[in-house]
């Protein structure tokens, strides 16, 4: 059997006043049945659009998924799919939740109200079947008192609470794959912790596939299998988590790795941070993206359009001139 | 989905959404049982509301106002109609409490009757207003883009128009047809109703739980009726509150030229024209239509803007 999800040079662009965005440009990857994958990026590196364009949630205009495909499991292309086929898979096979607990969820619904739907959406359940799964969720994911919660309001819950409530309404109907973006961001450091380790105990008690896009690398390692780091709408290294960790060859993923804070460096040092900012996929200079603030740039590299993929495992690849970093 | 069906959904849900405040009453009592139960955001805004002196009063006052005009047939002392030229006009006693006007006729039981055709006027024109408003709001939102463009530049223009003189002329052709009256009012109310829920719709569509209800596979459908419109019901109450006391100037402007509604039936802006006109000689005929109209227009106007405190309280002072 195929890959669970393929994803194949998929690229959405916006069409703005200021000239074109090229949010996602040629983005390949797979993820097999009860992978995890992190996407790993700088804010605007084209994570979050990823999913969406998959998803097929792109406002559009002035977005357009202008090429590729994303096949689910091997019979569908999601990028291709009438709004109909979408809405079956969306919430029933793949489920996926926001950065920010604090407004994804309805402020005039009760939250009981708001996971029931997910369920009615998809399947012919009575309302009370309905609300078992609800309650049944809700436990899975923490939540004391189910019964009683359920009758009450958003507001009522604190963050955390509210993300594991967002989680208990992708699980509704047990995806096969999940996909969270950015599920810790907006959240205190205490209650991240306990986010990821649900996360990572759910995806192994429900056997589903895990997407789990980031910007911090401390999230990628503790929790996923294989890494994607992303750059300027590109992925620029994939590979297992051991392999970008330990055998790094793209200079942005080390870049990334540098610039998080340890224990060990000394107090006395500033913190490592790549120079320069990411860079406006409207204007995107011909070679590698990453050239102008590349430590090891050469002449090549500013001036190939197609910077060769180099491999260096069956997983792990890289999008440089570079060999292994020193 | 087509249009069609989703104006009619938005009509539907608009038809049961009209009944919410009816329904905040009981809400405010379970509130008051249990503190582990879930408290909606309209329980909410009913407790704030029922702080609000001035706002309660005015709905009490309302209240009184509206259950005496539909009792009105059962209540009035007197017909409104019967004339009583040996009477004629009257100063206020106690068998006549507002007086008589100069034809003989309870200036108190008009006024009943004339608070039937005024409310009435108030409430008919603006659910057209709000059922025009809201639809048409709601589409332009939704839909974005260009529709949207189009849609607004409509209402632009049609804002430019002058309406007051439209319903002149439309009441002139048509002939003074209370019914005209009430659709003809309620069609110039709606210009602004569409503004406030477009705003409204374009800034949800685009929210987190909009997005998330999308990726979980609901419907469009239920989206604008469940995720949508809900939210967009507090300012469209509040607009409700504030568009019903001009309606009702409205209706008495047209009455006082002598385009409302026709003799021997009344409204308080026919009262108060008929009490112009016997100003100098009898001036009950003038202040008690008055004082019933202003203080009506009053509570609605403390109503209205205790509801708007109520319903969003980031934007009061305190």
């Amino acid at each position: 059997m195929g890959a669970l999800l393929e994803v194949k040079d998929l690229r959405t662009h916006f069409f703005t006043r200021d000239g074109v965005v090229k949010a996602v440009d040629g983005v390949s990857f797979a993820i097999e049945r009860f992978e995890t994958l992190g996407i790993v990026g700088e804010s605007g590196s084209g994570k979050s659009v990823t999913m969406q364009s998959i998803l097929g949630l792109i406002p559009t205009p002035p977005g357009k998924v202008i090429g590729g495909s994303a096949l689910w499991e091997g019979r569908l292309d999601l990028v291709a799919a009438p709004r109909r086929e979408m809405r079956r898979i969306l919430g029933s096979e793949i489920s996926m939740i926001f950065q920010d607990p604090m407004t994804s969820l309805n402020p005039f619904l009760t939250v009981g109200q708001q996971l029931t739907e997910v369920v009615t959406a998809h399947r012919k359940v009575t309302r009370a079947e309905a609300r078992d799964i609800a309650i049944e969720r809700l436990e899975e994911v923490g939540i004391p008192d189910p019964a009683q919660r359920l009758s009450q309001y958003p507001h009522q819950f604190s963050g955390g609470m509210r993300q594991r409530v967002m989680i208990a309404m992708a699980l509704m109907n047990r995806p096969k794959l999940l996909i969270a973006d950015e599920p810790t961001t907006a959240l205190d450091v205490t209650v991240q912790a306990q986010i990821l380790e649900l996360l990572k105990q759910l995806q192994k008690s429900y056997g589903m596939a895990l997407i789990l896009i980031t910007h911090d690398l401390g999230v990628v390692a503790g929790v996923t299998d294989n890494v994607m780091v992303m750059y300027a709408g590109r992925p620029v290294e994939h590979g297992t988590v051991r392999e970008v960790f330990h055998s790094t060859a793209h200079p942005y993923t080390d870049g990334l790795l540098r610039s998080a804070p340890s224990l060990a460096q000394s107090r006395s040092g500033d913190l490592f941070s790549i120079p320069g900012l990411p860079p406006d996929t409207s204007r995107l200079p011909p070679g590698c993206a990453f050239a102008p603030r590349c430590p090891h740039v050469n002449e090549q590299c500013r001036m190939n359009v197609e910077i060769p993929v180099r491999k260096f495992s069956a997983t792990h690849r890289s999008v440089c001139y570079q060999e292994h970093l020193p | 989905m087509n249009s069609n069906a989703v104006t009619r959904d938005i009509v539907g849900s608009m038809l049961e959404n009209l009944d919410q405040p009816a329904s905040l009453g009981e809400g405010g009592d379970v509130v008051a049982a249990s503190g582990e139960k879930g408290r909606s955001l309209w329980q909410d805004a009913w407790s704030r509301l029922l702080k609000n002196k001035m706002a309660t009063a005015g709905m009490i006052y309302l209240i009184i106002v509206a259950v005496m005009a539909v009792l009105a047939p059962w209540i009035a002392p007197f017909s409104y109609e019967e004339t009583d030229l040996a009477l004629g006009a009257v100063p206020p006693d106690t068998l006549h409490l507002f007086g008589t006007d100069d034809l003989g006729r309870d200036l108190f039981s008009r006024i009943l009757y004339g608070g039937r055709v005024s409310l009435m006027v108030g409430i008919l024109s603006t659910f057209v207003s709000v059922t025009i408003g809201v639809v048409y709001g709601a589409i332009s939102g939704y839909a974005g883009g260009r529709v949207d463009n189009v849609m607004m530049r409509i209402v632009e223009i049609l804002y430019a128009l002058p309406f007051t003189f439209f319903v002149i002329i439309l009441m002139v052709l048509v002939g003074r047809n209370i019914y005209v009256l009430f659709l003809a009012l309620g069609a110039i109310s709606w210009l602004t109703m569409a503004r406030i829920v477009r705003g409204q719709v374009v800034s949800l569509r685009r929210s987190d739980f909009v997005e998330a209800a999308e990726a979980t596979g609901v419907t469009r459908a239920r989206i604008i009726l469940r995720h949508i419109i809900p939210n967009t019901l507090g300012p469209v109450i509040v607009f409700v509150t504030l568009t019903i006391p001009q309606v009702m100037l409205e209706e008495a402007f047209l009455s006082f030229l002598g385009l409302g509604v026709q003799e021997p039936m009344s409204s308080w802006g026919t009262l108060i024209s008929s009490g112009v006109s016997a100003m100098e000689t009898y001036p009950w005929m003038l202040v008690f239509p008055c004082l019933t109209l202003v203080s009506t227009l009053f509570a609605l106007n403390f109503l209205g803007d205790g509801l708007r405190d109520a319903l969003d309280p980031k934007a009061s002072k305190d």
